[in-house]
């Protein structure tokens, strides 16, 4: 009952959030005009959209764990494995790309499988249960490559990656096309509902009769399994395996989900605020390179829109509760 | 004069083995000529326990020659700028504070037990690394106390700790960060003779480091690009990770170059963390901006370089020429594009150096402060020389240094 209850204050909640990652792409928009006119030049917004479309990706997996009170900040070396699995086991051949994003993707999901054993079952908190995956999956890696990815990129998957359709990048487009789905899946169906009622108010949702543990279980898989298909795109464009390819996005998914207005305390966020908060970084970071900025600014920027996202966040919770 | 010699030689190991490599480079990456020079050097290593003990009676003249171990940097250096057809050096080397020092202290009968505090495998140069010197030291018969920091600096401290415990002989130390002073130090104050391998800390305590000045290597590239623009052109700068001693080095050495050129316009600099992604995404930011007015690209990496030719690929443009470390991956797309660069290698095989030098302070042996690996420095005329189209992105030129079996079990061949 007291789900249902709430569910309409929430609602404003989410829709006054929701103003502020728009705002916040505003703003970028705004200082881009200013500072780095060549923003706009078509080239440079069909490259930055690639380049937030793949963040977008890792970042709605990112926001489904957010919605049932998680975080995994195991999506970074998801992505690595999966790309060296990928060039391992195809060796670089077309015929043999589908087995290996099969292998990939059964991977995706034995990690997912992995954190939600821990979470749900071991009830081991999310941070922790997650850095435990990274540093085995990490491990397991170094075992079987002995630190050296080897293999290249299949043809094909660069190509996918590198190719444009009606001016648009390919990933953009397929991203666009998951992320679509995703969306209308989380917002159209019993199981969206049941996320959002997890992370809302677990006893409740337990108690209105909502499989909370395998929700919960359900989208740290659902995220393992994006960062894979986030790898495939990524390592498609960048056509080249090293054992670096996905340093940084854990944070920076978490950072895009966050400054989309999605909660740490579950229950608050969604799909399509995560797509604006990625654009949002991805802005900001493609329009320092662009106005000749320091690299040692880059950092500084990231760091104070999420501080600045956090906080704006933290005052609606605060509002809320009183 | 023939004690001299002996002892030229005995001191002069290390620089052969460089030597042998550069020949081999200069060679057209020829196996055959690689692997006899391999050889000859091995004899030598022989050669050199015999001089030991002329050597070590001889040990209160030890700092005679330290002229010769700068004319040896200095001899390198011409060596480098000629091999890339330049006429002005850039920069000199500075010699100073290169001396011959005296190991007579550390002077011990075998068999040897030596410690390696390594960086770990963390990618494909640090394992072939790491490799080449566990394979040299079974050639020796060394037994080497390996441990591997995962690239993190307060590991190593612990490893070198736990080395210090089983009782070794001699430490090498790939350094992980400043931190690693007080270890080494802790290690030098027992008596130990450490190596430094591949990288610098600020202590005057290890008896020799084996490195490559990589301001000089910086300057080298940056003094290839002035000379291809001709004196004057619009530039752009990719370098490596900020703040990391290796990257800003090069960065350094690059600007006092560039300083020396007041038509070349810098249009901007970028670190680029020695990834093909963000490699990638800052050039096709710089082609946005820039379009096809960049005349030549400064970067200090093969990596980053991956994402460049792609980036102006896909922009329709042809990459302009640009400098580079010989990363197979890069040297591929290179040849496919027909790109225009000059490659200045630091293959890890070099290693094997730094076992060597270790051996020479346990033998008692004069080495010096500071060895120079020599390099293997060519430009797109000679690609096809070094790449190898039968091996994988990973692999780093040139590996006639490395067997096979090894190349085949990492995967990488």
């Amino acid at each position: 009952m007291s789900v249902i209850e709430k569910a309409p204050e929430r609602l404003k909640s989410v829709r006054l959030s929701a103003l502020t990652p728009v705002l916040g792409l505003v703003i970028v928009v705004v200082a881009a005009l200013i500072v780095a006119p060549d923003f706009f030049a078509p080239g440079n917004l069909s490259n930055l959209s690639r380049q937030a479309a793949i963040l977008a990706v890792v970042a709605a997996g990112q926001t489904l764990v957010l919605l049932v009170r998680g975080v995994d900040l195991s999506v970074g070396a998801t992505i690595t494995l999966s790309m060296v699995i990928v060039a391992r086991v195809s060796e670089g051949n077309n015929d043999r790309l589908l087995f290996a994003i099969l292998v990939a993707l059964l991977a995706g999901v034995a990690i997912g499988l992995v954190n939600a054993f821990l979470v749900v079952v071991r009830r081991v908190p999310p941070f922790v249960a997650t850095i435990a995956t990274t540093v085995l999956i990490l491990g397991v890696q170094t075992a079987w490559t002995q630190g050296v990815p080897g293999g290249s990129v299949p043809p094909f998957l660069a190509s996918v990656g590198t190719n444009r359709v009606v001016g648009l990048p390919l990933p953009t487009l397929i991203a666009a096309t998951l992320l679509l789905g995703l969306g209308l899946i989380l917002a159209r169906t019993v199981w969206g509902r049941w996320v959002y009622a997890t992370g809302g108010n677990p006893e409740a949702a337990r108690l209105s009769g909502v499989p909370t543990a395998r929700v919960t279980a359900s989208a740290y898989v659902a995220c393992a399994v994006l960062a894979v298909i986030a790898a495939l795109l990524l390592g498609g464009y960048i056509g080249y395996v090293d054992g670096y390819l996905g340093v940084g996005y854990d944070l920076d998914s978490i950072a895009a989900a966050v400054i989309g207005g999605t909660s740490f305390a579950g229950g608050v966020g969604g799909i399509g605020r995560s797509v604006i908060g990625a654009f949002v970084i991805a802005s900001a970071l493609n329009m320092i390179v662009l106005s000749g900025a320091d690299e040692w600014l880059q950092l500084v920027v990231k760091g104070t829109i999420i501080a600045v996202a956090v906080a704006v966040q933290t005052t609606q919770w605060g509002r809320r509760g009183g | 004069m023939i004690r001299s010699n002996q002892r030229r030689r005995a001191v002069g190991v290390v620089s052969l083995l460089a030597a042998a490599s550069l020949v081999a480079a200069c060679s057209s990456g020829d196996s055959d000529s690689a692997s006899s020079n391999e050889e000859e050097s091995a004899t030598v290593t022989e050669e050199t326990a015999e001089a030991t003990e002329d050597a070590t009676e001889e040990s209160d003249s030890a700092d005679v020659d330290a002229g010769e171990s700068s004319n040896a940097l200095s001899t390198a250096w011409v060596q480098d700028w000629e091999t890339l057809g330049l006429t002005n050096p850039g920069l000199e080397p500075t010699d100073a504070g290169i001396v011959e020092v005296d190991t007579s202290q550390f002077a011990k009968e075998g068999p040897y037990n030596i410690g390696f505090a390594s960086q770990g495998p963390t990618n494909s140069w640090a394992t072939i690394y790491d490799e080449t010197m566990k394979a040299h030291a079974e050639e020796l018969g060394v037994t080497l106390e390996y441990a591997g920091a995962d690239g993190k600096e307060d590991k190593q401290v612990n490893d070198i700790n736990d080395l210090l415990a089983k009782d070794i002989d001699a430490l090498i130390v790939t350094p992980m960060g400043p931190a690693i002073k007080a270890p080494i130090e802790r290690a030098a104050a027992e008596g130990i003779p450490v190596v430094l391998c591949t990288g610098i800390v600020d202590t005057d305590t290890n008896v020799s480091r084996v490195d490559r000045d990589n301001r000089l290597n910086g300057a080298l590239a940056a003094e290839w690009i002035a000379e291809k623009v001709g004196g004057s052109g619009k530039i752009v700068m990719l370098a490596g990770i900020p703040g990391v001693p290796t990257a800003e080095s090069r960065l350094e050495g690059a600007n006092e170059v560039f300083a020396q050129y007041p038509d070349i316009e810098i249009l901007d600099s970028q670190y680029t963390n020695w990834s093909p992604t963000e490699g990638k995404t800052i050039t096709e930011q710089l082609i946005s901006k820039y379009g096809d007015s960049i005349d030549a690209i400064w970067s200090d990496s093969g990596l980053q370089n991956v994402g460049v030719i792609q980036a102006y690929n896909e922009a329709g443009l042809s990459t302009p020429p640009i400098t580079a470390e010989p990363l197979n991956g890069f040297l591929k797309l290179a040849k496919e594009n027909n790109v225009e660069f000059a490659a200045i290698g630091y293959p890890p095989a070099h290693s094997a150096d730094c076992l060597d030098t270790a051996v020479a302070a346990l033998q008692g042996e004069p080495v010096s402060s500071f060895v120079n690996v020599d390099v293997p420095i060519f430009t797109d005329a000679e690609i096809d020389d070094y790449v190898r189209m039968d091996c994988s992105d990973d692999l780093w030129i040139p590996a006639e240094a490395l067997s096979d079996e090894l190349l085949v079990s990492l995967n990488l061949c």
